[in-house]
């Protein structure tokens, strides 16, 4: 119980009543809501479990919102670089409401990683991807983590994960 | 990836909103922007008509057919009058009058009027002689510049007159003698370009139909004219000294109640006249505006349902580090948006219609419209319309604003 709620918690989407919250030295709890929009965009990357894009604009541009958001130069080579990584790199022009749910969730890892975070959040990711998605999608949070030098932390109660992710914490 | 671009490609997704709310707000614009050209326009015309004109004497009949009649040349004369009675108000020695222009009508050439006058017509429209000369011989006319230009007249050019304003074949006069151009105006922008200008006697003689009458000197001077007390003339155009002395104001009662003529003041007719027409352009403008607001509400109601779909985008763009201005600017700048491209296509509208709708006012009024003016009040109406689709859309703005992430995501 209370697993998105921890998440959002850890991602600044929400305060909590009492205590801190300290990512790579930073007492996020202690910021503005304003400042916590922009620290988070700069530094926590969100995968949920149902990937939302913007509807009336492609996956590209999508993603070239996404690093205006954080405050980022918009790198169209660098977008198109992970999509190739992430194998959807001829989706990149399509609206979102024409890919797939594993095309979807691997553009929204995409979104996640793309800002380079030092923490990565992703809530139930493969909850609603076959078994060849869901292995596919968690390979490749899991390689980004390691390229990006960054915290994964996934939330979920899918029992095909059990097996590929070292540190569990049972929430009762 | 910009917000206006951004917002551009939100508006697009929705392109039958899109169209419902660009065309509910140019209707409303493009209909205001029509009344203030015609009216402004006409406003101008009939203002640079008045020629400070301070009274119009004439015929017993309506004020207003006779003050549209001999000053603006758009009705029929309300009948004619003597020069008999009418010498006191002929004389140039009045001492109340400073101006006193007869005017002759009945006539026309291809639907531009003839007018029997005395060279003082002229300054009262503050009109020159472009080429040519003044008249000096019976049918020798002066025309203005609209006549030359329309009719195809030169310095030289012969033509019969037909009788009445309408050109009207089976009405043509079989003169021995036709009426000559000597001379043209500078064009004015006033009544006097669609003008042609003669001597009273000519057209007196025009009408004379049994011919045998001996022929009179050309009348040029106000006491010729006086001397010919059994003939008629149709109207006298005049201006007080004085505006405000007793005397000129008494002057027009004076007239109607003691002698078969008629006296109007100009400036009053029209203001009755505008009063009338204002009921109708008021009804119009109160349509003009219900239409901008519900257009106003069509944007509120669709930007409002459309936040209903967007409201997973909005908190995935709080995620991604948009804070809550830049999603409150985002909504406000969609209904600001609507408003820019329903306001220039409003505006185009009414005036190309006003191009269109000029050219055919330019035959029926004898006045010229044009629909690549633009007027003060339309730069008001521009930023009043850019007002009201900032304000339709501040409220879905203020809910986008106040989209709670944990709420919307964990829903």
């Amino acid at each position: 119980m209370g697993k998105t709620t921890l998440l959002h918690l850890l991602g600044g989407l929400i305060k909590p009543k009492t205590g801190e919250i300290i990512i790579d030295g930073q007492d996020i709890t202690s910021l503005s809501s304003k400042n916590i929009d922009q620290y988070r965009g700069q530094n926590i990357g969100i995968v949920f479990q149902k990937p939302h894009f913007i509807a009336s604009i492609n996956i590209l541009s999508n993603l070239l919102l996404t690093q205006k958001l954080a405050g980022r130069k918009q790198d169209k080579n660098e977008i198109l670089a992970i999509l190739e990584n992430l194998e959807i790199k001829h989706r990149a022009y399509a609206k979102p409401n024409t890919l797939s749910q594993g095309e979807l969730q691997r553009a929204s890892v995409a979104r996640a990683v793309l800002n380079k975070p030092k923490v990565i959040l992703a809530d139930e990711p493969t909850s609603a991807l076959d078994d060849q998605s869901c292995e596919q999608v968690i390979q490749l949070l899991q390689k980004t983590a390691v390229d990006l030098d960054a915290a994964l932390l996934i939330v979920t109660h899918d029992g095909r994960l059990k097996d590929i992710v070292n540190h569990q914490i049972l929430l009762g | 990836m910009n917000n206006l671009m951004l917002t551009w490609k939100n508006l697009l997704h929705r392109p039958l909103n899109l169209l419902l709310n660009v065309l509910l707000f140019a209707l409303g614009v493009g209909l205001i922007s029509l009344l203030i050209q015609v009216n402004t326009q006409l406003k101008e015309q009939f203002d640079r008509n008045q020629a400070e004109i301070d009274m119009v004497i004439g015929a017993k009949g309506s004020p207003l057919q006779m003050i549209l009649c001999n000053m603006y040349h758009i009705d029929n004369p309300t009948g004619n009058i003597g020069v008999g009675e009418a010498k006191p108000f002929l004389n140039p020695k009045h001492p109340y009058l400073k101006t006193n222009i007869p005017l002759s009508l009945g006539d026309s050439y291809s639907q531009f009027r003839i007018v029997g006058t005395l060279p003082g017509i002229l300054d009262l429209y503050a009109a020159s002689i472009e080429t040519g000369e003044m008249w000096k011989d019976a049918f020798d006319v002066v025309i203005g510049k609209a006549v030359a230009e329309t009719a195809g007249l030169k310095v030289g050019s012969e033509f019969d007159s037909s009788h009445g304003f309408n050109d009207d074949d089976g009405m043509t006069h079989e003169h021995d003698t036709k009426f000559k151009v000597v001379g043209i105006l500078e064009a004015t922008g006033s009544v006097i370009d669609q003008l042609i200008l003669t001597s009273p006697n000519t057209i007196w003689e025009v009408h004379e139909h049994d011919h045998s009458a001996e022929k009179m000197d050309n009348i040029l001077t106000a006491e010729q004219l006086m001397q010919y007390e059994d003939k008629e003339i149709t109207s006298i155009l005049v201006q007080f000294k004085s505006r405000k002395s007793i005397p000129a104001l008494n002057m027009p009662r004076a007239i109607n109640s003691n002698t078969d003529m008629m006296a109007a003041s100009p400036v009053y007719e029209i203001n009755r006249l505008y009063s009338m027409i204002g009921i109708g352009v008021e009804t119009l403008r109160y349509l003009a505006l219900i239409l901008i607001i519900v257009s106003a509400l069509s944007i509120f109601i669709s930007l409002f349902n459309s936040l209903k779909e967007r409201k997973y985008e909005l908190a995935v763009m709080r995620v991604l580090g948009s804070g809550r201005t830049r999603l409150f600017s985002l909504i406000l700048m969609e209904g600001l948006l609507i408003a820019i491209i329903g306001t220039i296509l409003g505006l185009a509208i009414a005036h190309i219609g006003m191009y269109f709708v000029a050219n055919g006012m330019e035959g029926s009024y004898k006045y010229s419209f044009s629909g690549l003016r633009f007027f003060k009040e339309e730069a008001y109406l521009a930023l009043g319309a850019l007002a009201i689709g900032i304000l339709a859309a501040v409220i879905p703005a203020i809910k986008a604003a106040k989209t709670n992430i944990h709420e919307t995501l964990n829903g």
